[in-house]
């Protein structure tokens, strides 16, 4: 194809008389600003998770963006959207078109988790890492017996806020040289739910979240049309400024001292990586070929907490104060395409995945929930070496008929897991083919096959496991997947796609544990364009998620089945029309509906109570109209109606004294019925 | 579009003799094909001497238009552009190395073996050029775009958890390399795990106390698309946690609808099932937390 690179001609065009006269190059300063008002009809953290429209009442709508453009390709863009909420952001690039740019960047994201929390424990409410219980709290050996448990609850919002900053420069330095510098700082603040228990008792509480991400990206890069090479740097800086989480224990004392509990928060950590990458292809267009090779190291020193806050114990020695934990990460991909006669090409890849973990081993005496001395145990800092390689080949038959075939091995060795290796193989046959211009046939089928070499042993701990359970990333499995994908264009103006996906995985030596699986997907997808200014849409899609898993109560006790079956159902229909009744109304519509339903069946001696299902619904309706009151000034109306029902057994009536041996949150599944009217005016310049 | 390429494509028509002049008369605003948008975008940036609008203009891309923008007679049909047209002629790998030409740098240098190209996708599958926002450019936006096609991600998307996707506030390419990677599903970063720290960082360790699959694949527990259950999760504990963990005591045991509120509310079971005591399913740091409980 690079014979026929329509650049190789441009010598030969005589351009002398083209002069762009009818071009309406754009220069100088154009912008839109954009400004109204909102309503949000109901108070719902679900509805407004992410999007900031979390509360009952107005909202102000306010964005905008600015550009300027020079004769001598400089530029700058700036742009700002959901100013008035929680979700904003804005940008600010400039530069030189070509030759180089920069840029600033601030963008909030807020996750609002649960409005109808109580908690009693103070300190939960202002962000505290020490969370205490009221003055005349009571003890009790359950829930029940904590008589001033009603009393002491308050509310308490699970919400977080994450805000990013970012800035960076790019270089272009004549033809070839590329740099690039990016930094961005994260933060995370909020609280989230944990629970903390004393041996099998337990609080779910309200712990604050405090994090600060830093990363900083630099490469340089050298590029031609034949080869190029890229060296770039990533480093990632985790700071988490809470150490970690204390609280008073809400239940009687069962052993001396047990009165308040310390667990640990992630802590600091960092992450340095250097990037190799490149490419290369001859002339000819017969091959081409690329690689990457990352080396990275993690690393986490943190100084430990004491093996526990109990005055009654005391601490063990330890060999250290601090993990000193490293682990060497080792990434190398290769892949080259070859095309040796016009109607095959080959596509062959390698690929080496290491997780060194040098952490060193060291013994600890666990101190059981801040309760008791229990045993001593060993750290098992967790590697793992991948190698792989695959061999892929598309023959087009003829004209509108490829046929594929491929095949992949890949070894995977772990340490201190129950499988020392494993192999997996695939296999893979496809077909593309397209009988007439306007259809398009696409089908797949793969199997894998996944096998342990080497026995499954079983971890030596006590209480002991079942020496039949086998984990589902270490056991021998089959999987099949099947694909088939269909578009048909009947018309110029409709286009209809079909597409259905299976995945069946059978773990056949395994009866403890996942035993198989299925996945299947079918979707539907019309789309229209019935007349100029206006299109339709439609689509239909149905995935159900099947999981079969085996279970013996105490080893060899009742055996027990599971079947979980999630199916999950969206159908969506809208259209847009411009230029509706007058020119420059516009009106859309868009209708969605999707329904959630998961099964799970427990099978125990056919005696159990079953399960209710897990319930939820979401439907929505979304209707926007614009008007182009001038050449300069749209306004537009959006009105959202969103309806959502849940039913979750895992939360429903659980109240905060439910369960006798978890001080719960009393948390419900949400629902709620949310209309939001937006009314709002863009003025451009 | 490349298997229906038709005519033949390595024949070079000629020029138009007086450039975008020529093809604006016809495509201007009121046209069955409006273009002139292309000049609030990059590619009509003439102080830049690299881009469309500074060398062969339209034809830069779109190929000679010398056959095309010749007088045709009554009810004979126009011969179509080259390239990026309806019923163009040349083939989808001649558009893209058009494209490439120019953008075969940074994050298209892994392009040529990539998963996209295999599958015949063209850059004007997804880029719409003349758009001064292209919308696969615009994370609000892009989503629509990759959903087209990804059926299957679409309907993960709508599940009961899921990314801030629907919200607009998250894009595909905010962890895939839609250009081509060397990585399974297309990723970005190196491997699955570095991907999901690029935001996750609390996550990445190393701990004392590490919990094997956490070091290994998020997507052992999580479904990054969306999930029916809370936190990506593939399914709920207890029996997210039984599928490896049958030990015996209270980790093997059959968890019923009897431990339902109505019977007898059973704790390894409710709320956060397993979680509600070993609350640190992704490692702990804790000198006594081998059982991710501190």
């Amino acid at each position: 194809q690079d014979d026929d690179d329509p650049a190789a001609e441009d010598e030969t065009v005589d351009t002398s008389s083209w002069r762009c006269r009818l071009c309406p190059f754009e220069t100088g300063w154009s912008g839109s600003i954009t400004a109204g008002g909102g309503y949000v009809s109901e108070d719902s953290f679900e509805f407004g998770d992410y999007t900031g429209l979390e509360e009952e009442g107005a909202y102000p709508i306010l964005g905008g963006e600015l550009r300027y453009r020079g004769e001598n390709a400089g530029y700058l863009d700036l742009s700002a959207d959901n100013l008035g909420l929680e979700s904003r952001s804005a940008r600010i690039e400039g530069g030189r078109q070509g030759s180089y740019r920069l840029y600033l960047e601030y963008d909030s994201l807020p996750h609002y988790i649960a409005d109808d929390a109580q908690t009693v424990f103070y300190g939960a409410r202002t962000g505290s890492s020490n969370l205490t219980l009221p003055s005349d709290w009571v003890r009790g050996d359950t829930t029940a017996d904590m008589t001033t448990l009603d009393g002491s609850l308050r509310d308490v919002d699970i919400e977080q806020e994450r805000e990013a900053i970012g800035l960076g420069a790019g270089i272009k330095q004549g033809d070839n040289w590329r740099y690039n510098l990016d930094f961005r700082r994260f933060t995370q603040e909020g609280n989230r739910v944990q629970g903390g228990n004393f041996l099998l008792r337990s609080a779910l509480l309200v712990v604050p979240v405090d994090y600060v991400t830093e990363q900083m990206d630099a490469s340089v890069g050298y590029v031609t049309d034949r080869w190029q090479m890229e060296l770039a740097y990533h480093g990632s800086f985790f700071t988490n400024n809470d150490e970690s989480v204390s609280w008073d224990n809400p239940y009687a004392s069962v052993t001396d001292g047990d009165d308040r509990g310390r667990m640990s928060t992630p802590p600091d950590n960092s992450f340095n990586q250097l990037l190799l990458s490149g490419a290369w292809r001859p002339e000819g267009g017969w091959l081409s070929t690329s690689a990457r090779v990352a080396y990275g190291r993690m690393e986490q020193n943190e100084d430990f907490l004491p093996a526990t806050i109990n005055p009654a114990i005391s601490s063990p020695a330890s060999s250290r104060d601090s993990l000193e934990g490293r682990v060497d990460t080792l990434t190398a991909n290769a892949r080259a395409r070859a095309v040796p006669w016009k109607p095959l090409s080959i596509t062959g890849e390698v690929y080496y995945d290491e997780r060194d973990n040098r952490t060193p081993r060291d013994k600890y005496v666990q101190i059981m929930t801040d309760q008791y001395i229990a045993d001593t145990r060993t750290n098992k800092p967790y590697g793992f070496e991948k190698t792989g390689a695959s061999l892929d080949a598309d023959y087009r038959l003829l004209r509108r008929l490829t046929l594929s075939a491929g095949a992949s091995r890949e070894d995977y060795e772990r340490t201190f897991q129950e499988v020392e290796r494993t192999r997996t193989d695939e296999y893979s046959l496809g077909l593309r083919a397209g009988p007439w211009a306007n259809l398009q046939l696409r089908l797949r089928q793969t199997r894998e096959e996944r096998e342990a070499a080497g026995d499954y042993e079983t971890l030596e701990v006590m209480p002991a496991e079942n020496p039949r359970l086998r984990k589902y990333h270490l056991a021998d499995r089959v999987r099949d997947v099947t694909s088939a994908n269909l578009s048909w264009s009947p018309s110029a103006w409709a286009s209809i796609g079909v597409s259905a996906d299976y995945a069946e995985d059978d773990y056949e030596e395994s009866d403890i544990g996942l035993t198989g699986a299925t996945d299947m997907t079918y979707g539907l997808d019309v789309s229209l364009v019935p007349a100029e200014g206006m299109t339709a849409y439609a689509f239909v899609s149905q995935q159900r998620i099947e999981s079969d898993i085996g279970g013996r109560d105490n080893v060899s006790g009742a055996v027990w089945s599971a079947e979980l079956n999630d199916n999950i159902r969206s159908v969506g229909i809208g259209g847009e029309v411009r230029d509706i009744l007058r020119d420059g109304l516009d009106l859309g519509l868009d209708l969605t509906y999707t329904r959630s339903r998961g099964e799970t069946d427990v099978d125990k001696r056919g005696i159990a109570p079953p399960f209710p299902d897990l319930k939820s619904d979401l439907r929505s309706i979304g209707l926007f109209t614009r008007y182009e009151v001038s050449e300069t000034t749209d306004l537009r109306l959006d009105y959202r109606f969103e309806q959502y029902r849940t039913e979750d057994f895992y939360y429903d009536e659980v109240e905060p004294d439910t369960i006798s041996n978890v001080l719960t949150l009393g948390r419900e599944s949400p629902d709620y019925d949310v209309h939001v009217i937006g009314l709002s005016a863009r003025y451009r310049f | 579009q490349d298997d229906g390429a038709s005519g033949d494509e390595t024949a070079m028509p000629p020029y138009t003799r007086t450039g975008a002049d020529t093809c604006l008369k016809c495509h201007d605003e009121t046209s069955e094909f409006p273009v002139l948008s292309i000049f609030r975008t990059p590619h009509a940036t003439v102080g830049d001497e690299k881009t469309p609008f500074a060398g062969l203009q339209c034809e830069a891309c779109h190929g000679p238009g010398g056959e095309h923008g010749k007088r045709v007679r009554f009810g004979q049909e126009r011969p179509p552009i080259p390239a990026f047209g309806d019923n163009s002629i040349w083939s989808t790998d001649r558009e893209n190395e058009i494209c490439l030409d120019c953008h075969r740098g940074s994050e298209r240098m892994h392009w040529e073996a990539s998963t996209h190209r295999r599958y015949d996708l063209g850059c004007a599958d997804c880029h719409e050029v003349h758009d001064t926002h292209d919308p696969v450019t615009v994370t609000a936006e892009q989503t629509q775009v990759c959903l087209d096609c990804h059926v299957e991600q679409r309907s993960a998307v709508n599940q009961a958890s899921s990314h801030p996707i629907r919200a607009g506030k998250m894009d595909c390419s905010a962890c895939h390399q839609p250009h081509g990677a060397l990585t399974e599903a297309m990723l970005s970063k190196p491997t699955v795990n570095e991907t999901c720290f690029g935001c996750h960082a609390e996550k990445r360790g190393p701990v004392l106390w590490e919990h094997a699959p956490v070091t290994e694949d998020c997507t052992l527990c999580h479904r990054p698309h969306g999930s029916n259950h809370p936190a990506l999760l593939t399914k709920r504990p207890p029996l997210l946690c039984q599928e490896c963990h049958s030990r015996a005591g209270h980790p093997s045991i059959g968890r019923t609808g009897a431990d339902l509120p109505s019977g007898r509310a059973s704790g390894f079971l409710l709320t956060g099932s397993c979680t509600n005591c070993h609350s640190q399913v992704h490692g702990s740091n804790h000198p006594s937390g081998s059982n991710l409980s501190r």
